[in-house]
């Protein structure tokens, strides 16, 4: 592990908060050049990224709560403690919830006719796979439980090996932001359903990591954040199943 | 509630709101900061001193109250101006996503405290 990245003149760069600055610069060009090659006026990227941006800051830290329980809600809770770069961000989970709801908002509130999202989906995955690089390197939440699997890695204060689990993570958002570049222009994937799809993948594929991480088991062996993953696919199949009524009726008339 | 939407004709207009936007975040958090910290101390101060059983657990909890109210008055400053002079909205926005981002790059410099660590939720 290297929670200190390097050096610069006797100030240590710390591994977390490098990736993490990295994984949303990586994450953002992406966005810019795929809304160019969408079209998209930057009269409606600009809002949105920047709603976006400042709805998952917040989701990511009021997820929290719902993850890690009401003994963390004097922090969670506390405006001011947003700004305190000693406090990490939160949960991607929440982020990712965060920025959906206030990037809608703001489409709504420029009054942007249909949906644009779609340009969403492989930065986030690039961003997450950056990202969590930056989680391994500092050890974070422990990596992951105990493993005697060949690639199980050491981590301090521990006398076991444990699972690599920001590196699954980011492999993951790898071959997947390699899978969303491959649908991007499938003609059903439009509209926001590239971005839906991609957030459906990743909560699968969470959904199955958590057994391996070392959050919170709030109640039948499952925690918060899969509890997260389970709701964000029943509204995602709540959603279709409505779209492929109505477009069955559409049909039928 | 009937809003009213605001329709920008000139550049001008929106440049003036979204400098508006900046000033209001700025302000409100700041001034909010300032009471925020004075309630809460004073909370403490006054009914620390009357020793009631459990009194601990009341300070915190208002304590977390006035920390919370920011993100209620921000949120609804956010909605109700992007419902009515988004560019205000976008000014807002503009301030906090700037601050949240200076923050993150701050962050670099700092071991960031990690939330499962902090609930103990590391076995």
């Amino acid at each position: 592990m290297h929670p200190v990245l390097f050096e610069i003149f006797g100030v240590k760069i710390y591994a977390h908060g490098f990736f993490l600055l990295l994984g949303l610069l990586v994450g953002l060009a992406w966005l810019i050049v795929e809304a160019r090659r969408r079209r998209w006026p930057k009269e409606e990227v600009i809002p949105i990224t920047l709603a976006a941006f400042v709805g998952g800051m917040i989701g990511a830290r009021l997820a929290i709560l719902f993850f890690h329980g009401w003994e963390v809600a004097p922090i969670v809770l506390n405006f001011y403690a947003l700004f305190d770069p000693r406090i990490g961000p939160g949960s991607i989970l929440g982020g990712v919830a965060g920025a959906y709801v206030a990037g809608y908002i703001a489409s709504r509130a420029i009054g942007k006719a249909g949906c644009a999202c779609d340009a969403f989906a492989p930065a986030m995955a690039l961003a997450m796979a950056v990202g969590r690089v930056g989680d391994y390197l500092a050890a974070e939440d422990g990596l992951g439980k105990a493993t005697t699997l060949p690639w199980g890695v050491p981590v301090p204060g521990i006398d076991y090996l444990v699972h690599p689990t920001p590196l699954y993570d980011s492999a993951f958002n790898l071959v997947w932001f390699g899978t969303l570049i491959a649908l991007r222009d499938h003609p059903r994937l439009q509209d926001g359903n590239l971005l839906k799809v991609g957030l459906a993948g990743y909560a699968v594929f969470r959904f199955f990591v958590e057994f391996v991480r070392n959050n919170t088991v709030l109640v039948f062996g499952l925690t918060g954040q899969q509890y997260f993953c389970l709701a964000l696919l029943g509204a995602l199949a709540i959603y279709y199943a409505r779209q492929w009524r109505i477009a069955r009726k559409t049909v039928s008339a | 509630m009937n809003l009213h939407r605001k329709t920008y004709t000139t550049r001008g207009e929106k440049v003036a709101d979204f400098v508006i936007g900046i000033g209001i975040w700025f302000g409100i958090n700041i001034v909010l900061g300032f009471l925020v910290a004075l309630g809460a101390g004073m909370f403490a101060g006054v009914f620390g001193t009357l020793d009631a059983p459990g009194s601990e657990n009341i300070i915190g909890l208002v304590t977390m109250v006035l920390n919370c109210l920011p993100f209620v008055l921000n949120g609804a400053a956010l909605l109700f101006f992007a419902f009515t002079r988004h560019w205000i909205a976008l000014g807002m926005a503009a301030a906090f996503g700037i601050s949240i981002l200076l923050v993150l790059c701050a962050a670099v410099l700092f071991a960031g405290v990690c939330f499962a660590a902090l609930s103990g939720a590391i076995k």
